[in-house]
């Protein structure tokens, strides 16, 4: 090409160059942060109970404040998954994030308490407490770490998300049932370990190809409530479901303690207020919604097996003596304590 | 400079060869455990994970250096050589501050935001610090690199045809 | 917010004429957006997305197969699966390149990830097929076009993401709804194969028995290489992801300790050029990882299609419109991430229409296979460029040829539905 031609072209690449600084320089000058949006992100598909009850709580947010407040909701893991979400929430780059206790225990240790098994009784039990002082004291916890200090974010409430249990491709009547066999646990040493004491070996894989790996038979189980497991579709290919409940691990929803202080009183009272009625809700669409997906096992064929859990109870007493140990068997025994 | 650079450069690959082949040993072991043990090796799923981001931003800076990142080459090589090599030093001054800024400054940010939180790896029971060190750990071999590509090609020669 | 985006379409073109490494510019565009939008924290934010990019188990078969690919290239096991397919269908015009496809349809079969498609046939194939006369540019493009039709054969990962997201559809039926869509895209590039191959009149000679059979024998540990995939995932042995390290070591095996033709000493160079490639590749995946987060916090997806949908009642134009909607997203958009957003923005309208979820996840799956061949945002074409080593622009122009090929599948997709769901409505 000529120098001439040559020159013109790179200077006006030049020139466009500068215009985009500049512009980009005037556009940061003009765009204030809305302080009430709130971007809230979580891992769930949009069609499952918890999301629903997250939009429930935007639109009674929104309501409270008279149209003052609002959430942005990003469902189904597009901002990656709950770790991924907590960290975002600790730096203020999503103001709430809803995520499962467990990998919460990463963050706060205090958290892992809720993996143990057997840790509740039943339902009941599980809102008695969470609801109680013992779970509202958690709740306030969770704002500090081991060390004394800030967590980076601060409770907000629970959600339910029921029981989990067992699902394999041949039935599992007693834990004996599960010895030889290899069942995919999440990327949590105490479920890990649960599966173990169990007889069953603890295989973990990510779980996006979960479905695949019980297909080809990498893995013969896995464990879940039941509306996670008919709405990743392993119900397909799982044949038989043993209701043991061997843990209930809460949802919770937390907020970015950064966005958090940069709220009004006001502000904060209308998203607690708003977070209250939506566990409520919440808690209904998830009875409804375990129904639901019982039903459509069932009548998909699963053989839903109903079974003593004492073997289990027994089974598991290891791994509570594993991990309740110093704050967590404090808390451990106070919320066995409600029951005995 | 350019000798350091290529010391450097020696240090990474080794490093990155390292890396890789424990990440091979870690992935055939997983798989082995579940048959050979019974149970699979807790950690080998997540050190898996962790030596990939490593591996893929130590292989970055090499492939910096060695000028095997993907770009749409269409203008350059056929603009006139004086006006291609003012781009040229435009260019890599761009990428030298997207470098500092993002994963030198930003990866040193999000690597001590994550110490300061106390964040740990489930199964591998180490800091996630660790795994998010690999950006500016990247971002300095990256940086320094370009400062000597900078360098060539202020002092290269622009009359007659134009370098590759 | 407007004026941010233009920012970041103007930065984009102008940086990359510049010839800044796409990965880079992807990144830094979005730094610049998100600063020109009010955001805070921008680099941290930008510096963790990118990490969490390849922080992803299921990536792990990219550098694997890449690396089995190096190891069967040295040893000469690679050359040798080639003699014997050329062998087979040397005689037909663009015979390799069939062979290139139908490995390509075979290898969906069993894994759910294009891009180890791409990593795994293309690192030993293309070189070959460069040694046989067969054009650079055109094996890189048919390598990447034919690896996408490994996400429509089932099993396939993207399939199961969607039926996640829609909620009422059975991956069952969408694995086999699939299978006569990926067998139709992979004739349709087959044809398109054929055609370029008797322009330029590639053509290795006759076949004869005998040397079918010696060359069989002479390919036969490489073979056992697919066996051993193939068998350890279909019996459930290991993951396909798992597969991809056994294949190294298979590759190995027969490279250094039977075959004895790659020293140990070489294997330094081995490892390194893989590792280069890997990071190549999932450097892009990172940057655009840091992008597509920034698309999905403003919205943008929800923005774009807001604005085109509704734009007519005619069932045939809205159909037209989703597809071309869903061919510019994914030319700059990631795959997973696109079928994350728009299954739940689209599939109110598809419904309204009529149209059989299962049919529209095959048609969406089929429009972002083609977006993963384009750039600036395209999985397949980065791993197809780096292990072909190859030129985006110049491979990107070969591939003009496979994108209308894929397109009139798409086509044929979109408006005879007994495509996806003769199979599923017949056997499920
Ligand atoms: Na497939
Ligand atoms: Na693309």
């Amino acid at each position: 090409m000529k120098k001439t031609s040559s020159n013109i072209i790179s200077s006006s690449i030049l020139g466009v160059l500068l215009i985009c600084i500049i512009l980009a320089i005037v556009s940061r000058s003009q765009n204030l942060p809305d302080r009430g949006t709130l971007k809230c992100a979580h891992s769930l598909p949009a069609n499952h109970p918890v999301h629903q009850g997250i939009e429930f709580m935007g639109q009674r947010l929104e309501e409270i404040s008279d149209g003052k407040m609002k959430l942005v909701i990003f469902p189904s893991g597009q901002m990656g998954d709950e770790t991924r979400c907590i960290e975002q929430v600790q730096r203020g780059s999503l103001a709430m994030t809803k995520t499962s206790t467990a990998p919460m225990g990463n963050f706060v240790s205090l958290m892992k308490v809720f993996s143990l098994p057997y840790l509740f009784d039943d339902a009941d039990h599980f809102w008695e407490v969470l609801e109680g002082e013992i779970g509202q004291e958690l709740l306030q916890r969770l704002s500090v770490r081991d060390n004394g200090k800030e967590s980076g974010f601060t409770g907000l409430g629970y959600f339910d998300s029921g029981s989990r249990n067992f699902y394999a491709t041949e039935p599992i009547r007693t834990p004996a049932d599960m010895v030889g066999k290899k069942f995919r646990v999440m990327r949590d040493p105490v479920a890990m370990d649960l599966v173990e004491a169990l007889g069953g070996s603890p295989t973990p894989i990510p779980w996006g190809e979960l479905y695949t790996a019980l297909k080809q038979g990498v893995v013969d189980g896995a464990e879940n409530n039941p509306p996670s497991i008919t709405s990743s579709k392993h119900s397909e290919i799982c044949k038989h479901l043993t209701l043991d409940a061997h843990s209930r691990i809460p949802d919770m929803v937390v907020v970015s303690d950064r966005v958090w202080k940069r709220l009004s009183a006001q502000e904060q009272q209308w998203l607690k207020q708003a977070m209250i009625e939506a566990t409520e809700y919440q808690r209904k669409l998830w009875v409804e919604a375990t129904q639901k997906s019982l039903k459509a096992m069932e009548q998909d064929g699963v053989s839903i097996l109903t079974v003593d859990t004492t073997p289990y109870r027994d089974a598991c007493k290891p791994v509570i003596k594993k991990y309740a140990t110093g704050d967590i068997k404090d808390v451990y025994d106070r919320i066995r304590a409600t029951r005995k | 400079m350019q000798s350091l650079n290529r010391i450097l450069h020696a240090i990474l690959t080794w490093f990155s060869i390292g890396v890789f082949t424990i990440l091979i040993i870690d992935v055939v072991l997983g798989v082995g455990s579940r048959y050979l043990v019974g149970n699979q090796i807790r950690w080998t799923e997540e050190l898996a994970t962790f030596l990939l981001v490593w591996l893929v931003f130590c292989g970055a800076a090499i492939a910096y250096r060695d000028n095997a990142h993907l770009g749409i080459n269409l203008l350059m090589t056929k603009l006139h050589p004086g006006a291609a090599k003012k781009l040229r030093i435009v260019a890599l001054i761009i990428v030298l501050f997207f470098t500092l800024a993002v994963m030198v400054v930003g990866g040193i940010q999000l690597t001590m935001e994550r110490l300061h939180f106390g964040q740990m790896m489930s199964t591998l029971g180490i800091q996630k610090a660790w795994l998010y060190l690999s950006v500016p750990f990247s971002g300095t071999f990256i940086a320094l690199f370009n400062i000597e590509m900078l360098i060539n090609t202020i002092q290269s020669k622009t009359e007659g045809s134009a370098d590759a | 917010m407007s004026l941010a985006i233009t920012i970041l379409l103007v930065l984009f073109v102008v940086l990359l004429v510049i010839d800044i490494p796409i990965a880079f510019v992807l990144a830094a565009v979005t730094v610049v957006a998100a600063w020109a939008l009010g955001y805070e924290q921008v680099l941290v934010t930008v510096a963790s997305d990118m990490a969490s990019g390849p922080e992803s188990f299921t990536l792990l078969a990219i550098p694997f197969f890449i690396l089995a690919g190096e190891l069967l290239g040295a040893g000469g096991q690679a050359r040798r699966l080639i003699d014997f397919a050329s062998a087979l269908v040397g005689r037909f015009p663009g015979g390799l390149a069939w062979v290139n496809t139908l490995t390509c349809m075979l290898f969906g079969a069993i894994s759910g990830s294009a891009a180890a498609a791409v990593s795994s046939i293309g690192g030993t194939l293309i070189p070959e097929m460069n040694r046989k006369g067969y054009d650079r540019d055109f094996n890189i493009a048919l390598t990447t076009s034919s690896a996408t039709t490994g996400l429509l054969i089932p099993p396939s990962n993207v399939m199961i993401v969607y039926a996640v997201s829609m909620g009422n559809v059975s991956i069952a039926k969408l694995f086999m709804a699939g299978i006569i869509p990926g067998v139709l895209v992979g004739l349709m590039l087959m044809v398109i194969s054929y055609v370029v191959s008797r322009k330029k009149g590639i053509v290795q000679g006759s076949t004869t028995s005998e040397s079918v059979i010696k060359s069989g024998l002479m390919a036969l540990p490489s073979l056992m290489l697919v066996v051993l995939v193939l068998g350890g995932i279909m019996a459930g042995i290991f993951t396909p992801t798992e597969a991809s390290a056994i294949a190294v070591v298979w590759a190995f095996l027969l490279a250094v300790v039977f075959f004895r033709e790659v020293k140990i000493v070489e294997l330094k160079g081995i490892i390194y050029r893989a590792a280069k490639t890997t990071a190549v590749v999932l450097l892009l995946v990172a940057a655009s990882r840091a992008m597509s987060q920034f698309l999905t916090t403003e919205q943008i997806p929800q923005m774009c299609s807001a604005a085109l949908i509704g734009m007519s009642e005619n069932p045939v134009v809205i159909i037209l419109t989703i597809n071309v909607l869903l061919l510019i997203v994914g030319i700059f958009m990631d795959m997973t991430p696109a079928v994350l957003i728009f299954t739940p923005i689209l599939a109110p309208v598809t419904a309204a229409l009529g149209i059989d979820p299962v049919h529209f996840g095959i048609i969406m799956i089929t429009n972002l296979c083609i977006g993963l061949c384009t750039p600036p945002v395209g999985t397949c074409l980065f791993v197809g460029c780096s292990v072909g080593k190859g030129n985006i622009a110049r491979v990107s122009r070969a591939m003009i040829p496979f994108y209308i090929a894929m397109i009139i599948a798409l086509m044929l997709i979109s408006f005879f539905e007994e495509i996806s769901l003769w199979l599923p409505n017949t056997f499920g």
